[in-house]
């Protein structure tokens, strides 16, 4: 068989694009200090709220304008529970992912009872794409050259010292939250705008994926996004040799479907080494 | 402050984990049937969802109580069956072939009460399994897509790699084998039953390499199938339920599992007083798999074409062609000519 590569460059930035929209959520939330395994649940209250409300209204901007208000709800969640009740985030983050996924089930539930139809037509693809793109480049410029990045990196670092230098850490991080929940809300729209039409549980551990990303990127925008589209690549790739035979033998669909996560692994325990976790995470 | 934070955390935790509320619906209060959903559970426009329409009709078919248990993940299966065992229905419904060992050892700990599962064999006194020849209905399609095919290669999408699914693969592969020796058919597993943008992905995959017509058995990924097949133009095939109208001429026909003919069989039974284990398998003989009417699509088929599906389902049924139930068999597998006007 032939490779295609420009269907193959296509499904990578489809792929791709949503862990690197969700790892950048990750990035900011993490460089201001505050652990964030809750994204797989923003992104799919974020995906719920789209595909509802557009096959609701058939306006797709307003479903993408509510998917992304369900995030920022969710994100202010963590906010409120790690900032203001000082609970362990990771506790946090697990909880925010069982509550959407609940809620999320259950309002599909009630749509399919009452037979509404949820299919929608979405807004272009490639639009998602140019902010999967444009994203870590801004995110990158903001964290060196304006004063929003180098408080929020401050704060990552120390909280206490930071405040000491006249920068509040709980309003930093609680900005920070804010655009956590925006970034994870565009992830989730972006992913269900792709098969236009929501399922109960449709992240299927992407969230997760995008925390690898992050980890595997050092905590920097551009690294990150790397991580994360070519984790978009390598999965774009695997469905496209499975089934067929490579090296004269049809492989098992379950090796391929393991590539990614595999590659990704190998590629963090090598990189774990000079990991720069910032020094704040989740200790204040 | 610590702990009133921690305790809100957690009732809005658990308050996201328990299963969904049964929901009951009225009739004679006599006869109750509860069943359980796989993880897959309702709104999948499949295989969930056709149980969930035997359900509905046993009120007003056959009167009495119905109760629907969701279940958020595999590990619930285990709790629901035990809580459902406590309340004693007439008669616990299992959906799907993962609840197997929760559905066996419920049945082994509570011998008086009656049970039925769907896609599991039982050789339990208190337990019917019903089992399908998906292979059956999954070669009449094949069939439909080797003939129907504009550029002589097909694809299948799996969800997860199990047998339950390679069995609907190789009935696929055997019938486009029959229709058309030298179509290719290439597959691809999406390892999932829920990602419905990596069905899409999968599905746009088969379409690059060549592929026109493409049959899902994926649960909820087929959802995205179908959306790709409408994008690109090109043709998909449902399963289990009848999905033909989910993209109207963009799905060819759907392989249907009548999985609500054994929903409803097993509450006659049960209802009937003479209830006994054991399995009932339901081919195309037994009307329990078969094709679509082809509403939106009949007109893409090549002349002749239903003439020779008829013909290869009237082989099945009177028993001259075997379909193949793995691979293994595919290969191996030498049509029958097939006889028509």
């Amino acid at each position: 068989m032939t490779l295609d590569w420009m269907d193959i460059g296509g499904a990578t930035l489809r792929l791709g694009g949503p862990l690197c929209l969700a790892a950048m959520a990750g990035l900011i939330s993490e460089r201001s200090g505050v652990i964030n395994i809750g994204l797989e649940g923003k992104m799919l209250a974020a995906a719920a709220g789209t595909s509802f409300v557009s096959a609701m209204t058939g306006n797709p901007l307003l479903g993408i304008a509510v998917g992304i208000a369900s995030a920022v709800l969710f994100a202010l969640l963590h906010a409120i529970s790690v900032i203001v009740f000082r609970i362990d985030h990771v506790v946090s983050g697990m909880a925010i992912n069982a509550v959407s996924f609940g809620i999320t089930g259950y309002l599909a539930k009630l749509l399919t009872a009452r037979g509404a139809d949820q299919d929608f037509d979405s807004i272009p693809q490639p639009v998602f794409i140019l902010f999967a793109i444009a994203a870590p480049l801004l995110i990158a410029w903001a964290l060196r050259s304006t004063n929003w990045g180098l408080r929020l990196t401050a704060v990552g670092h120390s909280g206490a010292k930071s405040r000491e230098a006249g920068v509040d850490p709980v309003k930093v991080r609680w900005n920070a939250q804010l655009w956590v929940g925006v970034l994870a809300g565009i992830s989730g729209a972006m992913l269900v705008s792709q098969p236009e039409q929501f399922g109960v549980g449709m992240t299927a551990g992407r969230g997760f994926i995008a925390l690898a990303a992050l980890i595997f990127g050092g905590w920097r925008p551009i690294p990150t996004a790397l991580a994360a589209f070519s984790f978009g690549f390598f999965d774009a790739l695997q469905l496209r040799l499975q089934g067929e035979k490579v090296a004269g033998v049809e492989w098992p669909s379950q090796m391929w479907a393991a590539l990614p996560y595999l590659l990704t692994l190998i590629a963090l325990a090598g990189f774990l080494m000079k990991s720069r976790q910032p020094a704040a995470l989740g200790k204040e | 402050m610590n702990r009133v934070g921690a305790a809100i955390l957690g009732m809005i935790a658990l308050a996201g984990c328990t299963a969904g509320q049964p929901a009951q619906t009225g009739g004679d209060a006599e006869f109750r049937v509860a069943l359980v959903f796989d993880e897959g559970g309702r709104g999948d426009k499949s295989f969930n969802d056709s149980a969930a329409r035997g359900l509905e009709r046993i009120p007003s078919e056959l009167g009495g109580k119905i109760q629907e248990v969701d279940s958020k993940s595999q590990a619930d299966y285990k709790t629901n069956f035990e809580q459902l065992s406590i309340d004693k229905p007439d008669l616990i419904i299992g959906v799907g072939s993962t609840m197997e060992k929760a559905m066996f050892e419920a049945a082994d700990s509570h011998p008086e009460q009656k049970y039925a599962i769907i896609d599991v064999p039982s050789d339990k006194p208190n337990l019917l399994g019903y089992t399908f020849r998906e292979e059956e209905g999954s070669f009449l399609v094949g069939v439909l897509a080797g003939l129907t095919s504009k550029t002589g290669k097909v694809g299948f999408v799996g969800g997860k790699s199990i047998d339950l699914i390679k069995k609907f693969e190789a009935g696929f592969r055997a019938g486009v084998k029959a229709a058309r020796p030298e179509a290719q058919v290439v597959s691809k597993y999406t390892e999932d039953w829920f990602d419905v943008a990596k069905g899409k992905e999968a599905a746009l995959a088969v379409y690059a390499s060549g592929a026109d017509i493409v049959y899902h058995a994926s649960g909820k990924c087929g959802l995205g199938v179908i959306n790709a097949a409408e994008e690109r133009g090109l043709l998909a095939i449902g399963v289990d339920s009848d999905q033909d109208d989910l993209a109207p001429g963009h799905v060819l026909t759907s392989m249907i599992k009548r999985v609500d003919l054994a929903v409803l069989d097993a509450a006659k039974r049960a209802k009937s007083g003479n209830f006994k284990g054991g399995t009932v398998v339901l081919g195309l003989k037994e009307g329990g798999v078969g094709i679509t009417e082809m509403r939106h699509t009949k007109h893409l088929l090549p002349p002749r074409a239903l003439e020779i599906v008829r013909a290869y389902e009237s082989m099945i049924k009177n028993g001259t062609l075997r379909v193949p139930t793995t691979l293994e068999e595919v290969e191996k597998f030498v049509p029958p000519p097939v006889q028509t006007g």
